[in-house]
C-alpha cells in the first residue's frame, strides 16, 4: 500500500513538474519584475481597495507569487511584504494569466464617432 | 449632232454646277465633322481635367465605393497561403492606456519593452507605426537599444516610420536613424500607396513602410514565398478584406459580430450583393458587419498575458508573421477610410499594403501608369485608353449622324416619281431583300457575340481559378453570369428602350469589371469613368443635345451662307449680262 502511495506520490510530482515545464511562460514560474513604467505605483490591498502609493522602482526583480483571480492584480512579494499591484503598471519576466475573457468588438476607430460606441473597443473589451 | 453638242453643254454645265456645290457640301460636312470631333474632345477635356462641381470625382468616388462593397467580400478568397497568414497588428488603444494606468505618450522604456514581448514571440518582421521623433524628459531613445541588438540578433528586419519626405524635423534621431521608412506622402490619388517616395535633394527614391517590409522579407527568409523586381513601380491601388483571419479565435473569445476567412463562396457571394445593393444608395454607409478588421490583430495589452480559454500566450499568433505595431488613439488620429469599411487606424493601412502585395505579388492593383507626364498635363495609360475609345465612338456617331442627314436630305430633295404597280413591286422586292440581308447580318452578329462571350468567360473563369489556386462552384456560376448578360445585350449601338439600355450597361459593366480584375489591376474608379462617358454618348443623337443644337446651328449657318452666295452669284451673273 505504501509503494503505491510513493509511486502515485512520484507521479504525481513528475507531472506537475513536466506541465510546468511545458508551459514556461506561466507566472508561477519564477516570475519577477523586469520593469517598471512610473515612478509609483497604486498598491492595492486584500479587499481589492487601493491602499496608496509606493515608489515603482521597490518592485524591480521581486517575485511575481500570484494573481488575484477576481481581478488580475499582481501578488508581488517585496521587502515589505505581499503587495498587489495593476499588471499594466510592470513587466515581467513571463507572461501571466488573464483572469477572465468577455465579447469584444473587433473595429472601433479611435475617432470614429458611431452610435454604438457603447461597446467595448479593441481587443480591450476581452479585459 | 450639233443639235446634240449644244444640248450637251447646258448638261455638261449643269453637271459641273452640281460637282461644284457636291464639293462645296462635302468640305462644309468635313468642316463639321472636324468641329463636332473637337466638340467631343472638348467634352472630354472638360470632363476630364476641369471636373465641374465635382461631376466626374464624385461620380467615380461613389462608383467606386460600390465596387469596393462587391469586391472586398472576395479579398483573398482562395489564397489562403498568401494572404491574411503572414501579417498582424498589434495596437495600442484608448483603453489599453486605461490598462496601463497611462496617458498618451506612453514612455520609450515602454514601448520598448512590448516591442521586446513582440520580438520573443519570434515575429517575421516588425514596423513600428509611432513616429519616434525625439528626446523627452527622463525618457530617451536609447531605450530602444536592447530591443533593435535582439532584432538584429533574431534577424528580424525592424522599421519605424518617419513622416512625409522633405520634411527635415520628420528624420528620426539616433539610434533609430537607420530604421526609418516613410510613412507618409503628398500628390497621391485617393485610395493609393506608393511604394516609392522621391527625397528632395536625391536622385534615389526610398521606399515606404509596407514595401520596406515586403522588399527585406523576400530578400530574405520568404525569399521563397515572393520578390521583388521592376514591377513594384507604381502605387498600390490598397483592396480591403471584410473577413477576419480565422486564428483571430486564439486572440478573442468572440470575434465581435466578424466572420472569418473560413466562409464559403456562396456567403461571400450573397454579403457581396448585399453590400453592393445597399452602395447603390447614394447615402450609404458601411454595416456594422463590414467593421472587422482583416489582419489578425490584437491590443497590445495583451502581449504579456496568457489567455485563461486556450492557456497559451496571446502573442503566440505573431509567430512568423511581418507585425505592425501601432496606434488606435483618440488622441493620435491616425485614421484612414477603408471603402466600404469605414475609418480604420492608420497602422491597418500599412499591414492591408503589405498583404496586397503578398496577396497579388506583382500584379497588385495599381495606378494606371504614366502615358505623358510633363509640367503642364499629365496623362495615364488609363485615361489615354479612355480618351482613344471615347474619340473613336464619337466618330462613329458623327459618322451616323452624317448618314442619317444624308438619308433625310435625300428624302426631301427627291422627286416624287410616279407609283405604278410595277415600281411598287420592285420597291417591296428591294425593301424585302434589305431585310433579309439585315436578318442574316444581325444572325450573324448574335451568333459571334455568343461564340466571343463563351470564350471570354471561359478565359476568364481558367484564369481567375487557377491564380486563386481552387475550385470554385461559386465563381463559375458568376463567369456563367456573366456569360448570359452577353447573351442578353442588345447588339444595336444605340438603344431605344430603357431595358434595352439596361441590358447594355450591366453586360459592359461586367466584362470590363472582369477584364480590370483579372488583367489591368487598375482601380475600379478608372475604367467606370469610361464606362459612364460610354452611356452619355448615345444622348447626342437627341434633339436638345449640346452637340445635336450646335450641329443644327451650324447647318442653319451653311444654309445662310450658302443661299447669300448662290445671290451673289445670280447677282453678278446678272451683271455680265447686261
Amino acid at each position: 500500500m505504501k509503494s503505491y502511495f510513493y509511486a502515485a506520490l512520484f507521479a504525481g510530482i513528475v507531472m506537475v513538474g513536466v506541465s510546468g515545464v511545458a508551459r514556461p511562460g506561466h507566472a508561477a514560474t519564477n516570475n519577477v519584475v523586469t520593469d517598471v513604467f512610473s515612478d509609483s505605483v497604486t498598491v492595492f490591498g486584500p479587499d481589492h481597495k487601493p491602499m496608496g502609493k509606493m515608489p515603482a522602482s521597490a518592485l524591480l526583480h521581486h517575485p511575481v507569487v500570484g494573481e488575484d483571480p477576481a481581478t488580475g492584480l499582481l501578488r508581488i512579494r517585496t521587502d515589505s511584504g505581499i503587495v498587489m499591484v495593476k499588471p499594466g503598471k510592470v513587466g515581467t519576466s513571463a507572461k501571466v494569466e488573464l483572469p477572465a475573457e468577455g465579447d469584444c468588438r473587433l473595429l472601433r476607430p479611435a475617432s470614429a464617432s458611431r452610435e454604438d460606441s457603447s461597446t467595448s473597443g479593441l481587443a480591450s473589451g476581452c479585459n | 449632232m450639233k443639235a446634240t453638242g449644244q444640248d450637251d453643254v447646258p448638261k455638261l454645265w449643269h453637271r459641273g454646277r452640281l460637282s461644284k456645290r457636291r464639293y462645296a457640301w462635302y468640305a462644309w460636312l468635313g468642316l463639321r465633322g472636324v468641329g463636332l470631333l473637337l466638340l467631343f474632345f472638348m467634352y472630354w477635356v472638360v470632363f476630364k481635367y476641369i471636373d465641374p462641381v465635382g461631376l466626374e470625382s464624385a461620380t467615380k468616388s461613389a462608383s467606386g465605393l460600390f465596387f469596393s462593397a462587391i469586391t472586398e467580400p472576395f479579398y483573398g478568397y482562395g489564397s489562403s497561403g498568401r494572404s491574411q497568414s503572414h501579417v498582424a497588428v498589434v495596437e495600442i488603444s484608448d483603453d489599453s492606456l486605461l490598462y496601463f494606468g497611462e496617458t498618451w505618450p506612453i514612455s520609450y522604456h515602454h514601448h520598448a519593452y512590448m516591442l521586446k514581448q513582440i520580438l520573443d514571440a519570434k515575429p517575421a518582421a516588425i514596423l513600428v507605426d509611432i513616429y519616434f521623433n525625439g528626446e523627452r524628459q527622463n525618457d530617451n531613445l536609447h531605450e530602444f537599444d536592447g530591443v533593435l541588438a535582439q532584432a538584429r540578433e533574431m534577424n528580424v528586419p525592424i522599421f519605424f516610420v518617419h513622416g512625409i519626405p522633405g520634411d527635415p524635423t520628420s528624420m528620426l534621431p539616433a539610434p533609430l536613424t537607420p530604421y526609418q521608412v516613410y510613412s507618409g506622402w503628398t500628390d497621391e490619388k485617393p485610395g493609393m500607396y506608393p511604394l516609392h517616395v522621391e527625397v528632395p535633394g536625391s536622385e534615389e527614391t526610398a521606399p515606404t513602410a509596407a514595401f520596406a517590409m515586403y522588399s527585406a522579407l523576400c530578400a530574405g527568409k520568404w525569399s521563397s514565398l515572393c520578390h521583388v523586381n521592376e514591377a513594384f513601380e507604381e502605387p498600390a491601388f490598397v483592396r480591403w478584406g471584410v473577413y477576419v483571419d480565422p486564428a483571430q479565435k486564439q486572440v478573442f473569445d468572440s470575434s465581435g459580430g466578424c466572420k472569418d476567412a473560413t466562409a464559403d463562396g456562396g456567403s461571400r457571394l450573397s454579403r457581396a450583393a448585399k453590400t453592393g445593393l445597399h452602395a447603390l444608395r447614394g447615402k450609404w454607409t458601411p454595416p456594422r458587419e463590414n467593421a472587422c478588421f482583416y489582419p489578425v490583430t490584437m491590443d497590445a495589452s495583451l502581449l504579456n498575458r496568457i489567455s485563461p480559454r486556450t492557456n497559451r500566450a496571446y502573442t503566440d499568433v505573431l509567430q512568423g508573421r511581418a507585425v505592425f505595431y501601432g496606434g488606435d488613439l483618440s488622441a493620435m488620429h491616425d485614421v484612414v477610410i477603408a471603402p466600404a469599411i469605414g475609418q480604420v487606424p492608420g497602422v491597418q493601412l500599412h499591414a492591408m499594403a503589405f498583404d496586397n502585395l503578398m496577396t497579388y505579388g506583382e500584379h497588385y492593383f495599381h495606378e494606371a501608369p504614366a502615358f505623358i507626364k510633363s509640367r503642364y498635363l499629365s496623362l495615364d495609360e488609363a485615361e489615354a485608353v479612355e480618351l482613344v475609345l471615347w474619340m473613336a465612338l464619337s466618330l462613329t456617331l458623327i459618322i451616323k449622324h452624317f448618314r442619317a442627314m444624308g438619308r433625310k436630305a435625300a428624302a426631301t430633295t427627291a422627286a416624287p416619281a410616279r407609283i405604278t404597280k410595277e415600281t411598287e413591286k420592285e420597291v417591296l422586292l428591294q425593301e424585302e431583300q434589305q431585310k433579309q440581308a439585315m436578318i442574316t447580318r444581325h444572325r450573324m452578329l448574335r451568333h459571334a457575340k455568343v461564340w466571343a462571350g463563351a470564350v471570354f468567360c471561359s478565359i476568364c473563369c481558367v484564369f481567375d481559378l487557377t491564380s486563386r489556386h481552387m475550385f470554385s462552384p461559386v465563381l463559375v456560376g458568376l463567369y456563367v453570369g456573366v456569360f448570359i448578360l452577353i447573351v442578353l445585350m442588345p447588339i444595336e449601338f444605340e438603344t431605344r428602350t430603357y431595358l434595352r439600355k439596361l441590358r447594355q450597361v450591366l453586360c459592359i459593366s461586367a466584362v470590363a469589371f472582369c477584364v480590370n480584375e483579372l488583367f489591368f489591376h487598375w482601380p475600379n474608379t478608372d475604367w467606370i469613368g469610361l464606362a459612364l462617358l460610354w452611356f452619355t454618348v448615345p444622348e447626342v443623337n437627341e434633339d436638345n443635345s449640346p452637340v445635336q443644337s450646335i450641329s443644327n446651328f451650324s447647318s442653319s449657318l451653311w444654309q445662310k451662307v450658302y443661299s447669300r452666295y448662290e445671290k451673289t452669284k445670280t447677282f453678278m451673273n446678272l451683271g455680265h449680262g447686261k
